[in-house]
């Protein structure tokens, strides 16, 4: 491991969910932009991330929505 | 406690605000119940609730935040009694799993290759039942953060937590899904079994 891995290692979350303030989200980015090993590894905790928001997305449900809306029309008349 | 008054107009601006964002509320509340039919009553429940609540509702503010929070407590007062969870408690302890390491990381961008042909052939289906599978609070966290976006902060506020404790749920909830979907790849033959 080279000088700030273990930093990135220990905030990879934070990072990839820009929870950290701008100065160490900078200085985190240079190291893992300059670092293949975290590079990888940021790509695979991305990737992840991005499989899960894609895979379980779910489309507009039209029957609920229609059901939802005469619900909602009934509490006005 | 008497109901304001809502108008023609206040359900006008609610549905044009509130309707669109339906397909979230709903595969929040699939995942919450993993029962389609709870799912709907969830849902719907919800949004009578918020409308009924609507001037409360600052505007400005974040409408799905707050239509998330009215979504969660409903979900804990009224649906989590009929869910026959066992023991909220893994089976055994994920919170070392690291998938960069199980993938064969160490050579630049192999990990990442790997994990793409992997993970990638797995089906939705599959995904989305490894999050459902996941303890709640772990399954909450990591559909909150992961499939809606929601801030740390948002999350805290959604599940009525600290924030420390949404990173704690969000790691291990991360942790255990990675390592149930890398045994499942393995199981189906999509990852290549390493050599050391």
């Amino acid at each position: 491991l080279k000088p700030g891995c273990k930093e990135v290692i220990d905030k990879l979350y934070l990072y990839l969910d820009r929870e950290l303030p701008d100065d160490e989200f900078s200085r985190l980015k240079h190291h893992i932009e300059t670092c293949g090993g975290c590079l990888d590894r940021y790509g695979v905790e991305a990737e992840f991330k991005e499989l899960v928001r894609r895979r379980c997305s779910e489309r507009e449900p039209h029957a609920l929505v229609q059901q939802i809306r005469e619900a909602l029309h009934r509490e006005v008349d | 406690v008497a109901r304001e008054t809502l108008s023609a107009a206040d359900l006008e601006r609610f549905e044009e605000e509130a309707i669109p964002l339906t397909a979230s509320l709903y595969g929040a509340a699939l995942r919450m119940t993993r029962n389609p039919s709870d799912a709907d009553d969830l849902v719907q429940e919800s949004y009578l609730r918020a409308f009924r609540s609507w001037h409360q509702f600052e505007p400005g503010t974040n409408l799905k935040a707050w239509l998330f929070r009215i979504l969660t407590n409903l979900y804990i007062s009224e649906y989590r009694k009929k869910q026959r969870e066992p023991v909220m408690v893994p089976a055994e302890d994920s919170s070392d799993f690291d998938l960069y390491q199980a993938l064969g990381g160490g050579t630049d961008g192999a990990a990442r290759s790997a994990e793409s042909e992997a993970l990638e052939s797995l089906l939705d289906e599959d995904v989305k039942q490894a999050l459902s599978d996941l303890p709640e609070n772990f399954r909450l966290a990591v559909l909150l953060a992961d499939v809606e976006g929601f801030s740390y902060k948002e999350i805290a506020e959604i599940m009525n937590v600290p924030i420390g404790t949404v990173m704690s749920r969000l790691h291990r909830g991360r942790k255990l899904l990675q390592k149930a979907l890398m045994k499942l790849a393995r199981e189906r033959g999509l990852v290549k079994e390493r050599l050391d």
